[in-house]
C-alpha cells in the first residue's frame, strides 16, 4: 500500500489498531511525515468542499466529520475561508512577493531621472506662468460690470424615475453582495481588508426537464473575461424550501455541489439560484439536479459555448 | 506564526514556568532554536494524535501531555532515552486512556449535514439552520479578524489559495506556488499548517464570542 493510501486511510479512521499506532509513531518520530499527514487531511477537506469525491468517498468522509470535533472545526474553517476568499478583493499581487533581488538595479535611477524631468516641466511651466501673469498687471483695467440680465427660472431638476430595480438595490445594505449566492449569508462588513465580487457576465434562466442549447436555442455564451454566471433554475412548484443542488459534466462528472440551497419564491413558481465562477464551465454540455424533488429529481441541462 | 506559542488561559500557561520550560527545551536539544522547532513539531504531532483519536479538545491534552513531561523533568527524572519525541507519544498515549477510562462524552457539534432536514423544513429544521447561519457570520467574522493576526504574506497565500473556485485543485496549486516563488510542497505544507492554526484562532474567538454573549 502506497504510504498516501496509509495515510488516508489513518485520517478516515479505516486503520486497524496496529497500523493506526504504527502510523502515529511514525509522525511522532518523522516531521516530514507529520507534514504529510496534515496536508492529506487538508487536501480531503478540500477535494470534499469542491464537490470532487465520489458519493461514496463522500459519505465515507461526512462520518469521520461527525467523528472527528477538531477535524470538522478545520472543515468549517475551511469552508468559511473558501467563502472568504470568493468575496474578497484579494488582489493579492504576485509582485508584493517577489523578492526585492528580482528587481534590475538600473530602473531605480531612470525612474529617479524621469521624475526629475517631470519636476523640471513642471516648475518650467509655473515660473512662466508666473512671469506672464507679473507683465499683464500693469495694463489691466478694470472691466465694466455687466448688465443686470434677468436670471430664466432655473427648470426643476429632472429626477430619473426609480425603477424597482433600482430601488431594490438602493434599499440593500452594503455589507450584502450585489447577487448573493443562495448559501452565502449576508457577509459582515469588512474592516481592514477589501471586498469585491466578481461581476455577473452571464445569466441564464433554466426551466426543469428542459433541454436548452441544442438546435432549438442557442446555447450559453460566454465571454472570456473573469466573473461569474449566474443560473436561475425555474420550479414547478414551490414545496420544498431548500434543496440540494450538483452540478455535472455530461459524462456525471461532479464538478459542485451546494447543500441547502434556499428557495426563492415569485408569484408564480419558485427559483433557485447560483453562482458559478465562469472559469469552472468550459465548453460542453452540463446537469444540474436539484434534490429531493416530486416525483423525482429536478433535472436542468445547459450547453456552454465560448463568446 | 505562533510557534511554541502558549494561550494565556491553558493550563499548560497556568502550570508551566518558565524555569520548567526552558528545561524542557534544553532537554530537547542543547540549541536552543533546534529545541525550539522540536518543540513545535511535537507538538503537532500531539494535536494531531488527538484530533484523529477523536479528542473533543486536542488542544487541552496537548498541553496537558506537554505539562506532564516537563513536571517529570522539573522533579529531577531523566526521562528521554533516546527519542524525546517516543516519550512524548507514550505519554500522550497514557492521557488518553485516561480520557476514555473517565468516559469523557464526546458531544457532537451542531450537525452541518442533517439527514433530513431538505425533506421536512419544520419549525426545529429551520430553527437549526437559523442557528447554522449565525454560527457561520460569527465564523467568517472570526475568521477576518484570525487573518489579520497572520503575517501579510501567509495572509495573502491563504486568500489566494481560496480565491475563487477550484481552490486547491492541483492546477491552481501550481501557478499559486510559482506566484510566491515556493516548491509545491512548501506550499502543500504551509496552507495545512496556516489551516489548522486559523481553526484553533477561531476556536478560541468563537468560544469567547459566546462568553460574552451570555
Amino acid at each position: 500500500m502506497s504510504q498516501r493510501n496509509r495515510i488516508i486511510q489513518y485520517v478516515m479512521g479505516e486503520a486497524s489498531e496496529t497500523e493506526q499506532q504504527h502510523t502515529e509513531e511514525q509522525y511522532f518520530a518523522n516531521a516530514e511525515f507529520l507534514h504529510e499527514i496534515q496536508a492529506v487531511s487538508g487536501e480531503l477537506i478540500d477535494a470534499y468542499l469542491n464537490g470532487t469525491m465520489s458519493a461514496d468517498e463522500q459519505a465515507r468522509f461526512e462520518e469521520r466529520l461527525h467523528a472527528i470535533p477538531f477535524l470538522r472545526e478545520q472543515f468549517e474553517t475551511t469552508r468559511a475561508l473558501m467563502r472568504f476568499g470568493q468575496t474578497s478583493a484579494a488582489a493579492v499581487t504576485p509582485r508584493d512577493h517577489v523578492s526585492p533581488a528580482k528587481f534590475s538595479n538600473t530602473r531605480t535611477p531612470r525612474l529617479f531621472w524621469q521624475r526629475l524631468a517631470w519636476v523640471g516641466v513642471a516648475g518650467g511651466f509655473l515660473m512662466g506662468g508666473i512671469w506672464y501673469g507679473r507683465q499683464l498687471i500693469p495694463f489691466r483695467s478694470p472691466e465694466p460690470s455687466p448688465p443686470a440680465v434677468a436670471q430664466a427660472p432655473i427648470p426643476p431638476a429632472t429626477v430619473p424615475q426609480s425603477t424597482p430595480q433600482a430601488t431594490a438595490a438602493a434599499s440593500v445594505p452594503s455589507s450584502v453582495p450585489a447577487s448573493p449566492s443562495p448559501t452565502v449569508t449576508a457577509l459582515p462588513r469588512r474592516s481592514a481588508v477589501k471586498s469585491s465580487i466578481s461581476p455577473i457576465i452571464a445569466s441564464l434562466l433554466l426551466s426543469a426537464n428542459v433541454v436548452r442549447g441544442e438546435n432549438k436555442s442557442a446555447p450559453l455564451l460566454l465571454p472570456s473575461s473573469n466573473g461569474q454566471v449566474r443560473l436561475q433554475l425555474e420550479l414547478p412548484s414551490a414545496s420544498q424550501k431548500v434543496y440540494q443542488v450538483k452540478l455535472q459534466t455530461a459524462q456525471e462528472q461532479t464538478l459542485r455541489i451546494w447543500r441547502n440551497v434556499k428557495v426563492i419564491p415569485s408569484p408564480q413558481t419558485a427559483i433557485v439560484e447560483l453562482h458559478i465562477p465562469a472559469h469552472q464551465l468550459p465548453r460542453g454540455e452540463y446537469f444540474i439536479t436539484l434534490t429531493p424533488g416530486t416525483p423525482a429529481p429536478f433535472r436542468f441541462r445547459f450547453s456552454v459555448e465560448p463568446q | 506564526m505562533m510557534t511554541g506559542y502558549v494561550r494565556p488561559c491553558s493550563r499548560l500557561a497556568r502550570e508551566l514556568t518558565p524555569e520548567t520550560f526552558e528545561r524542557l527545551l534544553v532537554a530537547l536539544h542543547p540549541e536552543r532554536h533546534l529545541a525550539a522547532e522540536q518543540y513545535e513539531q511535537i507538538r503537532q504531532a500531539l494535536i494531531v494524535f488527538f484530533t484523529f483519536r477523536g479528542a473533543l479538545d486536542p488542544l487541552e491534552l496537548t498541553d496537558e501531555t506537554i505539562n506532564r513531561v516537563a513536571r517529570r523533568l522539573a522533579e529531577g527524572e531523566e526521562i528521554f532515552a533516546q527519542q524525546p519525541r517516543n516519550y512524548f507519544y507514550g505519554v500522550a498515549r497514557n492521557v488518553w486512556r485516561e480520557v476514555i477510562a473517565q468516559s469523557v462524552s464526546m458531544q457532537s457539534l451542531d450537525d452541518p449535514f442533517p439527514p433530513d432536514k431538505q425533506s421536512s423544513p419544520d419549525p426545529h429544521a429551520l430553527l437549526l439552520q437559523s442557528e447554522e447561519q449565525q454560527d457561520l457570520e460569527q465564523r467568517l467574522l472570526c475568521l477576518e479578524t484570525c487573518l489579520q493576526k497572520l503575517p501579510k504574506k501567509d495572509r495573502d497565500l491563504m486568500l489566494a489559495y481560496y480565491q475563487g473556485t477550484g481552490s486547491g485543485k492541483i492546477e491552481n496549486r501550481q501557478e499559486i506556488a510559482a506566484q510566491f516563488g515556493i516548491s509545491l510542497k512548501t506550499l502543500r505544507n504551509k496552507t495545512s499548517r496556516l489551516r489548522s492554526e486559523l481553526a484553533i484562532c477561531v476556536r478560541y474567538c468563537l468560544a469567547a464570542k459566546r462568553t460574552t454573549t451570555r
